[in-house]
């Protein structure tokens, strides 16, 4: 028989992916037969390339020829959700090889496999995004991490690379093994890994009274499994070491991407192939967004480094983001996507002038107290990060606010009354610190001398996109939601 | 021997014997993919882990030239205790209760499974992997991949200080000239 026949037009459907493995492998050859000496304009050429690639995916990927099939023997689906997904992890992936060049060059980290790095983490997130069987998503999530693991530690000189490296390596590989024997106590208690087969296998699953513990247990392990490569509450301990330790472009792509990933997976999981035992898995959704929400905001409170602050920011965003899920309705879906989009604007505009603040002494800015006089030197600049903190915290015309308001919405309308008030509650603590931030921009009067770096040309054009996004949303902001309906709606409709 | 041997080298070689054996066991039981897995884990892996410890830590032979007998009342007690249960567990199973011929009336049963067309784990395993699920394959080999480059990137320096061999010099080099001998004085 003549199995590749089988697959025939599944490749063409997965030619991004295949396009983005070839190009690493292409830059992989490229920079060791190039790049002799450590250089930085060796890797500012890898970049530059692996810009063109993820964007000439993306290309390949809007201009796919199918929009949902199953492929590769039932082990990924494409359809809109992830193409919407999909195609912001390659946005993302470019905004972050775009915001790296700068950071490198003065960081002195001349080594082109961190951005082929990039290129295949983003290419491990493409595949963990499509993946429709749980041995294909237990292989992508592994995939992905491998890749993250390196780039935590890429910093060879730094202690606090290799320590968040080591840190994020153990806990992942542990949070690793958790899924993985999640997976196999559902395989064993169904004998199916495929999503479709444990959605009809459930159907009225929890009126017909089986005892079926070990099955609760595997969907817990697998949640938390999934909630740990969040740092949701619970399971959030390694994040701010990591977010700390990483250099600052990583902590951006870590703080972007995996969230939108994980995430996105999680949800296809737990509305795809669980959906009809939403009680247990939808208590476990519910408690990790409360503690996250509560973390998020009480942890934060006393931090004074800029990259645990916006550590403990993320964990209560996932939070947040964790409310819709626990939802369970289409709105509450449709809720949380365009609580990431914004999440991932205002990230990018955080990064990137964080990162293009510097010390006297020409070191990346660590504390908080190194932000002051910066109203004086760069006003545009304190102008843009203060309007984002307001953005963050939920202050009314800003994107911000917008997101969470629709959160808070749909977590009312499906009767999650204790989420949206722990919401309400702890975005109000969680403002407190966004406004010290702002006040140390503008009231703090310290003896600091610090070097304001003007932006790179790249940055600068980060920063301006993804205010505007922040900033304008709110005058139309149809689009989105439009978009973010749909992929609701295509991940509902796997339900049958 | 794993704890009786001097060196711990040794030690670990016959660590190694005894996954061999275990490997053993396991295609007794006609797990025989189980039992190549086995292999390949521990001792591809694991063992030769141990064995690049062992080799670093520089433990001494004199160090462990301690008496052991005195281990030998307890262990030995454990020993039977464990012969003693080895000989129950014999005597439950091993001893075929009632020959088959005894029961006349029953219908001769077929031995369906040996009537099938038989493949072993591996042959079914591998017509699996390679055919409807090659995905999975190319995924571990991607996973494969960012492991080497992960390692390369973290360990490999280079730098002015780093003393490196340059192979076109070292294979250029002739044997004959390689080692001198230089008559002093």
């Amino acid at each position: 028989m003549d199995y590749l026949s089988l697959f025939e037009n599944d490749f063409l459907v997965l030619m991004p992916e295949i396009f983005l493995v070839y190009a690493a492998c292409f830059l992989l050859m490229y920079g060791v037969l190039v790049s002799g000496a450590p250089e930085h304009a060796y890797v500012t050429n890898t970049g530059f390339l692996v810009i063109l690639s993820l964007g000439l995916a993306l290309l390949l990927l809007i201009n796919g020829p199918v929009t949902d099939m199953l492929l590769m023997y039932n082990t990924l689906k494409v359809d809109y959700f992830t193409f919407y997904v999909q195609a912001w992890i390659l946005i993302i992936g470019i905004g972050v090889v775009l915001m790296s060049f700068d950071y490198l060059k003065r960081e002195k980290m001349h080594m082109y496999e961190y951005m082929v790095l990039v290129l295949l983490s983003c290419t491990s997130m493409l595949f963990m995004v499509a993946s429709y069987d749980l041995i294909a998503m237990y292989l992508a999530v592994e995939f992905q991490s491998l890749a993250f693991y390196v780039i935590a530690a890429s910093q060879r000189d730094s202690e606090f690379s290799t320590e968040a490296g080591l840190k994020y390596f153990f806990l992942g590989a542990f949070s690793s093994g958790i899924l993985l024997f999640g997976s196999s106590l559902v395989y064993g208690y169904t004998g199916t890994t495929n999503l479709s087969d444990l959605a009809t296998l459930y159907t009225g699953f929890e009126s017909l009274n089986v005892a079926s513990g070990g099955l609760y247990v595997g969907l817990m392990f697998v949640s938390v499994g999934f909630l740990f490569k969040l740092a949701a509450a619970p399971f959030h301990m390694w994040s701010p070491d990591v977010y700390q330790g990483s250099p600052t472009t990583v902590t951006a792509f870590f703080a972007l991407t995996p969230k939108l990933a994980v995430l996105a997976l999680l949800t296809k999981i737990l509305y795809v192939g669980f959906y009809d035992i939403m009680g247990p898995w939808q208590k476990v959704v519910m408690v990790c967004s409360l503690a996250s929400m509560v973390v998020g905001a009480i942890g934060a409170l006393g931090q004074t480094n800029i990259k645990r602050l916006l550590a403990y920011s993320s964990i209560g965003h996932v939070g947040y983001m964790l409310m819709g899920l626990a939802s369970g309705s289409v709105e509450g879906i449709q809720a949380m996507f365009v609580y990431m989009v914004i999440y991932v604007a205002m990230t990018f505009t955080t990064f990137c002038i964080v990162l293009s603040v510097r010390t006297a002494d020409n070191k990346p800015v660590e504390y908080i107290h190194d932000l002051s006089h910066m109203s004086r030197s760069n006003p545009i600049l304190a102008m843009t990060l203060a309007l984002t903190m307001f953005s963050m915290a939920g202050v009314p015309p800003l994107a911000g606010f917008c997101s969470k308001f629709y959160l808070f919405f749909t977590a009312l309308s499906s009767s999650l009354y204790p989420l949206a008030v722990v919401g309400v509650l702890s975005s109000v603590v969680s403002s407190f610190y966004y406004l010290r931030l702002i006040k140390t921009l503008y009231f703090d009067h310290t003896n600091t001398v610090h070097s304001y770096v003007s932006l790179d040309t790249e940055k600068a054009w980060l920063c301006a996109l993804s205010f505007g996004v922040t900033m304008f949303l709110i005058m139309y902001p149809n689009p989105l939601f439009l978009a973010s309906h749909k992929v609701a709606l295509a991940l509902c409709a796997l339900i049958r | 021997m794993v704890i009786r041997s001097r060196n711990p080298v040794y030690s670990v070689l016959y660590l190694v014997l005894v996954f061999v054996n275990a490997a053993g066991l396991l295609l007794l039981l006609g797990l025989d993919f189980f039992a190549m897995i086995f292999l390949v884990v521990y001792v591809g892996a694991i063992a030769v882990l141990f064995l690049f410890v062992v080799m670093m830590l520089n433990i001494k032979v004199a160090e462990i030239s301690e008496n052991t007998l005195r281990y030998l009342p307890v262990g030995g007690l454990i020993g039977v205790v464990f012969l003693l249960e080895v000989l129950v567990v014999v005597d439950q199973d091993m001893v075929p209760a009632l020959s088959a011929t005894d029961y006349s009336p029953y219908v001769d049963w077929v031995n369906w499974s040996s009537l099938v067309d038989h493949t072993s784990n591996i042959e079914s395993i591998g017509m699996l992997m390679y055919t409807y699920y090659f995905y999975y394959f190319l995924i571990a080999s991607l996973i494969l991949l960012v492991a080497m480059v992960g390692a390369i990137m973290l360990t490999l320096h280079k730098h002015r200080a780093v003393k490196r061999q340059d192979p076109s010099v070292q294979n250029a080099r002739e044997f004959s000239k390689t080692v001198q001998k230089v008559r002093l004085g």
